[in-house]
Parts: C-alpha cells; structure tokens; sequence
C-alpha cells in the first residue's frame, strides 16, 4: 500500500500485491508494477509465465475465465478497477486489448472498426465515417483497405487483420492499449508497421505490449518488466534491463540461456 | 482362424453401404407409392374447393389453409419462446441446479408423446383457459410440443459460433446481449432455422395433438377468428382413411401427397436459405 501512495500520481497503472489463480493454480503471484503513461511497457518472459493473464487482469477480460481469482489491488488513475462503481464495460473501452490472433467479427471492415462506438449510442454516420479512418489511418492500414470498406473483414490478410483489429481497438479512443504478442503471426513488413504504429500512438496512449521476441521489446520497449514463472523478476528502462540486468535470470534469460 | 485384414475392411465397407443405402428405400417407397395413388386426384379443384359429397367429391380447400393457419400459429407461439430459452441456455445460463432441471425438463418435453400434448393442450386451452375447440387452442398446443426440438437445436447453433467473436465483443465493451444480437444470433441464423422447421414440419404433419383442440370432421368453410374451428390435412386424412365408407381411395391419396408436398416444401425452403447462408459464412 505504501507503494501505492507514492507512485499514483505518475503512473496510470498501479498493481499492489496482485495475484491470480486459475482453480488451485497460481498464474501470477504478490505482484508489484507500475505502468507510466505515454510509455510502452514491453513485458517479456518465457512461456506460461503469466504474460496473457496480467494482460487480462487490467481489464478485466479475466473475470471471465472460468474459476478464476484474483488477489490484491488494480488501480488505474488512482482508483481500483474492482470497485462497485466501477462499469467494466466501460473499463473495457479505456483499456482495449488486441490479441495474439487477430479475429475479425463476421462483419464488413468498417463495422468492425465502428463495432465498439456503435455499441454506445450517439454517433451519427459521419462521426462514425471519421472515426473509421482515423482509426484505420493511426494502425497503418487505411491505404490497402480504403477502397474496400464495405467487404468482410476476413477476407483481409493476416497483417491487415491485426492492424485491423488495432484500428478496432483505437476506435474505441482508448487510454491505454494492451496487446498480446500482437505481431506473432506477421511478416517482417507488417510487424514493422504496427510497430512505426505503436510508436506514434505512445504520444498519448499508454501501451502495454507482449512482444513475441526480446528484439521486439528492445526495439520498442522503454520500460521492460520480466516475468518468471508468474513472478516479477524485475522492471526497469530498455536500456537498464538489455544493458545491465540487475538479477541475474534476467541476464540469462536475455543472454538467451534459457527461455 | 483369422480374418485377413484386407478382407474384414472390405465386409465392414459392404455392410455400412448397405445400410447406408437401405435408408433411402423406404423413403423412395413411401414417396413412389403415394405419388403413384394420388396423383390422378390432383387438379386446381382438388386444391381449391370445398370437399362436397361426404367428402368424396371436390377438394380439400379448408383443411389446407387450415393446416397453414395451424403452423403459421404454432411458430407464433414456439419460436419466440424456444430461441430466447435456446439463447438463455447457451449464452447466459450457469451451470448450477436450476439450468440442468431446465434441461432435463426439455428433454423429457421432447418424449412426451404427442397424444398427451394433445390431451395437455385440451385441459389447459380449450377447458381451463375456455378457448374452446380453436386455432388458437390448437395453435399453442403444437406450439408447446415443437418447443424442444426449437430449444435445443437453438442452443446447439449457438454454440458452435466460436467462442473468440465473444471475447472480442467483450473486450470491445459489448455487454452479453449486445454480442448474442449484433454478432453471435446472425452467425447463427442457418442452424435456428433448420431446428424451426424440423419442429414446425412435425407440428404440420401432427393428428393427436389438433385432435381434441381445434380438428373439425367436416366444416366447408374457412376460419376467419383464431377462436373457430378448422379442419387440417392430417386429421382429414384421418378422417376420409377410417370415418368415411366409400371413399375413392384416389381421394385419400390425393391428400397425403398434397401434405407431403406442403412438408417437403418447407423443408426445401430451408435447404436452400440454409445453403445461401452457409456460403457467406466465413468461419
């Protein structure tokens, strides 16, 4: 709790002593992390390590797992995301989410990137209009998908559907965007753009991102966070964490001995 | 001794084509043999006029809008009841106590024999609730006995929309409903329908359950209030096969063939929307 006090003013995100289980296993144990704003947060780890699930714990998406629990304190902007007041659906528009594999809805191009706005009422079409290309211009894939607004979003390829589903999260006018190894299934040239994206969208966002590879999150990281076996080993800048790790499984961890 | 490998694969090939193939003999039977017999008695009077001559002349005009009426009625009542229950079942339902009675309810629901529905609806609509002898009566008691069928192939289309445009439309702040409606009941749409007129298709050919709440034996006149009786083509046939001597057998025919053609029809309809949507599908 002392933590919690000194650091709200600076840090958008604030876990105090967070942990989740899944029935009787623990995925995420007593962890400490503050996420700053207008920074990415690049959180690196081995497999299992609980990446996915503090993705899920910060909004929320992971009170839909089934026999899940969560321990400890989630603020964002000084006020717990748990509390009565608090609509998680709401919660779920400022703190969007993009996953792994991207997944189109079943719909046109342009619904889905108006799907999140459309859900809340008192947009016009024109307002929706452009706020689908701002969206669509902002994760980099407004020029190949322009002409073809209206035709299903699966038809796209797998990069223009993670950009995509990026555009759908932006439409939201999120605060903080969470994405999940975003770039895994991406070719070279795509992952470059969204992550020219991402580095345009740290101007006013707060971006959290599981990076598929450590190149990914020296690249783009300012902070890193290393997760071990759904424990914090340590957090620090780019610089400090790939230069000089304070611990020494992080070390080896980025040195490649073992992950 | 042991049967060669090669050999025991080719019996078991033998043996399931056969029973593969001996499905369809009944069908075609049935199907050959009624079109055979009744389709001398087809003619746009058959179709079109009221049955004359202790029903062994003219047509079947008012029991083929009556069965119309009936599964027009008997949709009205199931299927807004069995796909919202279809719906609770598969997107909101826990699994505690309460949802497995429902779904044991709905099961033994689907083994009830019709006759009983047919009784159940004459006690209940036409007796407590004085609807009398009715389409309406008639309407809510196939109704009632589709809703199973409606219910479970509801849940079942349901659920094998994937579960990920769930999480997407929550991590996008739908809420449950705003995904069922926008996302999840359109994909599912092909597969509600099929389960909608499976169910209705056995509501249309049903005799006991119209039995005691709405059939009438002999009315050469159409219905024009849901608190009237009809006659309706199962009954009919009923009717004309057993209650009436002297009938051209001609006659009788003619009407299961007009009964199978309204069934099969329905189900064609269904194939081909069925068909059109599966082709947009992208999943």
């Amino acid at each position: 709790m002392k933590k919690a006090q000194v650091m709200t003013a600076q840090a958008k995100f604030l876990l105090d002593d967070v942990s989740f289980y899944y029935g009787g296993q623990a995925a995420l144990q007593h962890l400490n992390l503050e996420i700053a704003d207008r920074e990415i947060l690049a959180i690196i780890g081995p497999g299992m390590s609980g990446k996915s699930t503090l993705l899920r714990i910060l909004n929320r998406l992971a009170d839909l797992a089934d026999e899940g629990r969560l321990e400890g304190q989630v603020l964002l902007d000084g006020k717990s995301i748990h509390d009565a007041d608090v609509s998680v659906t709401q919660l779920r528009t400022r703190v969007g989410i993009v996953f792994a594999v991207p997944v189109p809805l079943p719909l046109s191009i342009w619904e889905n990137v108006a799907y999140g706005p459309q859900l809340r009422r008192g947009k016009d079409r024109g307002e929706l209009d452009a706020l689908v290309e701002k969206s669509l211009r902002a994760a980099a894939v407004w020029d190949e998908v322009k002409d073809r607004l209206q035709e299903p979003a699966m038809a796209l390829s797998g990069g223009q559907q993670q950009r995509l589903c990026l555009a759908r999260v932006l439409a939201l006018q999120p605060e903080v965007i969470l994405l999940d190894e975003p770039c895994s299934g991406l070719d070279p040239i795509s992952t470059m753009k969204v992550e020219t994206a991402l580095r345009a969208l740290k101007r006013d966002h707060c971006i959290v991102i599981v990076p598929h590879n450590i190149q990914q999150a020296s690249r783009i990281g300012d902070q890193v966070a290393f997760l071990l076996m759904g424990e914090l080993v340590e957090q620090g800048t780019a610089e400090q964490m790939f230069t000089k790790p304070r611990d020494s499984r992080t070390d080896d961890y980025i040195t490649g001995r073992f992950g | 001794m042991r049967i060669p490998r090669y050999t025991a694969q080719k019996v078991a090939f033998g043996l399931i084509t056969v029973a593969a193939v001996s499905v369809l003999i009944p069908l075609v039977f049935v199907i050959g043999y009624i079109l055979v017999q009744g389709i001398g008695a087809m003619s746009w009077e058959f179709i079109t006029a009221m049955p004359r001559g202790g029903m062994r002349e003219g047509g079947i005009f008012p029991a083929l809008i009556g069965t119309i009426w009936l599964t027009i009625g008997a949709g009205v009542t199931s299927i807004p009841l069995g796909v919202g229950a279809g719906v609770y079942l598969a997107e909101y339902a826990p699994d505690n106590s309460f949802t497995r009675t429902i779904r044991l309810a709905i099961i033994n629901l689907a083994g009830v024999p019709s006759v009983v529905y047919g009784l159940f609806g004459l006690g209940l609509f036409v007796i407590f609730l004085r609807f009398g002898m009715s389409i309406l009566a008639g309407s809510l008691t196939l109704g009632i006995m589709t809703l199973p069928v409606i219910i479970s192939t509801t849940e079942q289309a349901l659920t094998t929309v994937p579960q990920s445009f769930r999480v997407v439309n929550a991590s996008l702040g739908g809420t449950t409903w705003q995904g069922v409606r926008k996302v999840i009941l359109p994909q599912a749409l092909p597969g509600i329908m099929t389960g909608v007129v499976l169910g209705l298709e056995r509501a249309a050919g049903e005799t006991a359950p119209i039995l005691f709440t709405v059939a009438a034996f002999f009315l050469p006149r159409l219905p024009h209030s849901v608190f009237q009786q009809t006659m309706a083509l199962p009954y009919h046939l009923f009717v004309i096969s057993t209650q009436v001597p002297g009938m051209p057998i001609k006659i009788q025919y003619g009407t299961a063939l007009v009964l199978l053609v309204f069934v099969l029809t329905m189900n064609l309809v269904a194939t081909l929307i069925r068909r059109y949507y599966r082709r947009r599908r992208q999943w």
